[in-house]
């Protein structure tokens, strides 16, 4: 570490003639190191280590170092990257066929090895957070240099899919190394080579000659944070950065009057949701002592459903920049069934609804939000207060820190509230949030609103072993139909939009799951 | 002097343990950090393995114990995100932090001073009556407001500074100015009371009536003894700056120490708070420990019976 003196010493002396000197004549972005393409973020990646995290920006940061195993399309399917194709064996046995050719970018070939052993570090390491993708996995068989089976304890149809969230590391350079060198200057067979970085600040990048794919566009990258919304605008409108993700939509306009960028923003998986507690049958907390719990009754969790115009919320919270759900599931999953409409938004109805619940005259009830976790969320939160008043509603808010709300909401201490989801897959979604609570199986494991509908958990354990498409799709489509439609487990409001201001000479569209790839990126 | 260090040295590491001892209380008693560190998806099972990997399914005498032991083996503990040494993580910070604050303090004071004694010179002049409407616009305009101001003007309209980041002295000027901007208001002021309450001392008198010129009196005279509540002032508004520059450190991406603390915060990581509240009480306990001396230097009388 330098010493802060010799740097402050040092800064003042060039001082002046930093000052002095008019902005350098600029090489073409991306081609020097001096001018290399950046990125900023809202945050940073927490971590290089790439199964410690599971959260977009670590993980976007480290896939351009990283590959994965498969990758997903803009349309949620499992596309070729280390694996080129995939087949299914047996109920409990999948057999991958790998990329010939593909070096680390320490030189050491990648071999079918080291993608099995990334599989089980992910399974297996206490402290990763990829393990819910290959959970069931038991082991893995080397058939020949590009063939590897996989062999699981459960069946699992969407392996593929999962296959996208697990990076392929230098094994035998980790176990020799240790996990925190590796963290430290980590290796993987992705475009870019790790250069240098500040936890949480910035990453440089540097394109690498070695890699299997094709060449990238930006030899130089730099992925950087910039926390403050208006700081981030600023570096992208001035030219200091290429990309800016989480534009703030009230400023949209800005960015396309500047003539210097362009915005690019598409659904992404994330599903903000209002949760009813669906078994006490009294003394729900924030509600008044003794009372009667309401939402027991699907009436009045349609009642409340139809009370709220999530289109006003996405036009006056959002500026249009999320998309209005009509089903929990969002656009990426396989189980998204684009003929599907919201109930209608309808005063007259729920009022009706609320009426033939018992409720003529409404009832009191707090809603829990975080202020801190999701885009807008506090605010939303005070929308829908003021929606669900007109049906007789009132609604108390109590927007709180994430760091107080999860652990309050984990112990199941709320009636209603406002929380988001990022679903992996249709299968994971419903055994996690959906399922009736089994904890000897794992099932339920976050379902607070102890919601059970045996007839959907039937269709959906089907459907969990069935390898067939077209079959497995129809069955999560009805078992999500009975929740969505029927019981109303939850209300889903809509989904978060991944949005990013990009300068016109690059090429760049956001990608539904959020991350930001610059070897995916081209000139204009 | 050496009694006197020992003493001091014995009362500086009372209030760190007392320090970190609260906090470690405190930050225990908040949430749990599990519930913010594990994605959403994850199973019971899994949060089970992570809560044990990280030690935090243990009695909290017994992780308090563990932490004061780690502690006295300059063992702060590993971040729960990124799995590096939280004091490294911290310290890797600080020098960014020293510059922005070592900055601002120092154009705070060569220009706060410098104010401050023109306007007492003619106390109720043009340049008084100016400097003190700039001064009380100096205190209330508020530091965020101000940092974006000079990010529009200056990175957006004329694209003159980067708004961002930290690569070079350019990347210090907005920083620096917006959290030295109060500080010029504030040493303006103090220096024009302390040292026209000098200047009109029976010492001060004597020396213009023995002849000596002006600017000496005020200089040699007058401003020395007017330093000294400036020489606290500055230890105060150092180690506040140095512990609260978080605002401007997020608004213009400066990767200091406090921003950082900051997300751990948000996060519950608490080998980093705590990390960082050592580093900021010992500051503290360093800054007090030299304004005593800087006293000593400028008054004799603190010399002598110090």
């Amino acid at each position: 570490m330098p010493s802060w003196t010799t740097r402050l010493l040092g800064s003042c002396g060039i001082a002046a003639c930093l000052l002095a000197l008019p902005p350098a004549a600029h090489a073409a972005t991306g081609d020097s190191a001096q001018h290399p393409l950046v990125v900023a973020f809202k945050g940073g990646a927490t971590t290089l280590d790439p199964i410690m995290r599971s959260e977009t920006t670590t993980e976007s940061w480290q896939r351009n170092i990283f590959d994965t195993v498969t990758i997903l399309s803009p349309q949620g399917k499992p596309m070729p990257r280390i694996a080129v194709a995939w087949k299914n064996l047996a109920p409990l046995s999948w057999q991958l066929t790998l990329r010939s050719g593909v070096t680390f970018q320490n030189g050491m070939p990648m071999t079918a090895a080291d993608v099995g052993r990334s599989i089980m570090d992910a399974a297996n390491n206490p402290k990763s957070q990829m393990r819910e993708f290959v959970n069931d996995v038991t082991g893995y068989k080397v058939v020949n240099a590009t063939t590897l089976d996989v062999a699981f304890s459960r069946p699992d149809p969407l392996f593929a899919i999962h296959l996208s969230s697990i990076p392929v590391m230098p094994e035998a350079l980790i176990e020799k190394e240790g996990r925190a060198a590796f963290a430290a200057h980590p290796i993987g067979t992705g475009a870019y080579r790790f250069v240098s970085w500040l936890a949480e600040d910035h990453l440089d990048l540097r394109a690498w000659k070695g890699y299997w794919g094709k060449p990238v566009a930006f030899k130089f990258v730099r992925l950087e944070s910039i926390p403050n919304g208006a700081t981030r605008l600023a570096a992208l409108l001035s030219g200091q950065v290429e990309i800016a993700e989480k534009i703030d939509p009230e400023d949209f306009a800005r960015v396309k009057n500047s003539g210097r960028a362009h915005i690019t923003s598409i659904p992404g998986t994330r599903t903000m949701y209002l949760a009813m507690d669906d078994w006490r049958k009294t003394g729900s907390p924030g509600m008044a002592p003794g009372a009667k719990n309401p939402f027991l009754d699907p009436r009045v969790r349609k009642a409340v459903y139809e009370a709220i115009d999530v289109g006003l919320l996405r036009a006056k919270i959002f500026n249009d920049a999320a998309t209005v759900a009509t089903q929990f599931m969002p656009p990426l999953m396989e189980s998204y069934d684009p003929g599907l409409k919201r109930f209608p938004y309808s005063l007259a109805d729920a009022r009706k609804l609320l009426a033939a619940a018992g409720y003529p005259h409404g009832f009191t009830v707090r809603l829990d939000a975080t202020n801190d976790r999701y885009l807008e969320d506090s605010l939303v939160a005070q929308a829908l207060a003021g929606m669900l008043q007109p049906v007789g509603i009132t609604v108390h808010v109590n927007a709180i820190p994430k760091a107080v709300f999860f652990p309050q909401m984990n112990r199941g201490d709320f009636t209603m509230y406002l929380a988001g989801w990022g679903s992996i897959d249709p299968l994971s979604t419903w055994n996690s949030l959906f399922h009736c609570r089994d904890a000897k199986h794992g099932f339920g494991h976050v379902n607070r609103e102890h919601y059970c509908s045996q007839p959907a958990d039937a269709l959906m354990a089907k459907a969990a072993d069935s390898f067939d498409d077209t079959a497995r799709i129809k069955l999560e489509r009805a078992a999500y139909a009975i929740a969505d439609r029927k019981d109303i487990a939850y209300i889903p409001l809509y989904f978060q939009d991944e949005i990013a201001g990009v300068a016109n000479g690059v090429v760049w569209n956001e990608r539904p799951d959020g991350l930001i790839l610059a070897w995916q990126m081209q000139r204009k | 002097m050496g009694r006197f260090l020992l003493i001091r040295a014995a009362q500086a590491l009372f209030t760190l343990w007392v320090v970190v001892s609260l906090v470690f209380l405190l930050i225990h008693a908040t949430g749990d950090p599990i519930a913010v560190l594990a994605p959403e998806q994850m199973s019971a099972h899994s949060r089970a393995l992570l809560r044990a990997a990280l030690g935090l399914n243990r009695p909290l005498v017994v992780q308090y114990g563990r932490y004061l032991a780690g502690v006295l083996h300059g063992n702060l503990g590993v971040s729960y995100y990124s799995g590096q040494p939280a004091m490294r993580l911290i310290l890797e910070r600080v020098p960014v932090t020293l510059e922005l604050v070592g900055l601002s303090m120092g154009v705070a004071v060569g220009l706060g001073v410098p104010f401050g004694i023109w306007a007492a010179v003619r106390p109720d002049g043009v340049a008084d009556r100016v400097l003190r409407s700039l001064s009380v616009l100096g205190s209330s305009v508020p530091t965020f407001f101000l940092a974006i101001l000079l990010i529009y003007f200056f990175s957006v309209a004329f694209n003159v500074l980067p708004a961002s980041g930290a690569g070079s002295l350019r990347h210090y000027i907005m920083p620096a100015f917006t959290l030295a901007f109060f500080r010029i208001a504030l040493f303006t002021r103090l220096v024009r009371s302390t040292l026209l309450e000098t200047l009109s001392q029976n010492y001060v008198r004597t020396a213009r009536a023995k002849g000596v010129s002006e600017p000496v009196v005020i200089l040699k005279h007058a401003l020395r003894t007017a330093l000294l509540p400036l020489v606290t002032v500055f230890g105060l508004q150092f180690g506040q700056l140095f512990a609260g520059a978080v605002i401007t450190e997020t608004i213009f991406a400066l990767p200091g120490m406090n921003r950082m603390a900051l997300q751990a915060l948000y996060r519950l990581d608490y080998p980093i708070i705590l990390a960082y509240v050592l580093v900021v009480a010992a500051m503290f306990v360093v800054i007090n420990f030299l304004v005593d001396l800087a006293y000593g230097l400028l008054d004799p009388r603190v010399r002598h019976h110090g």
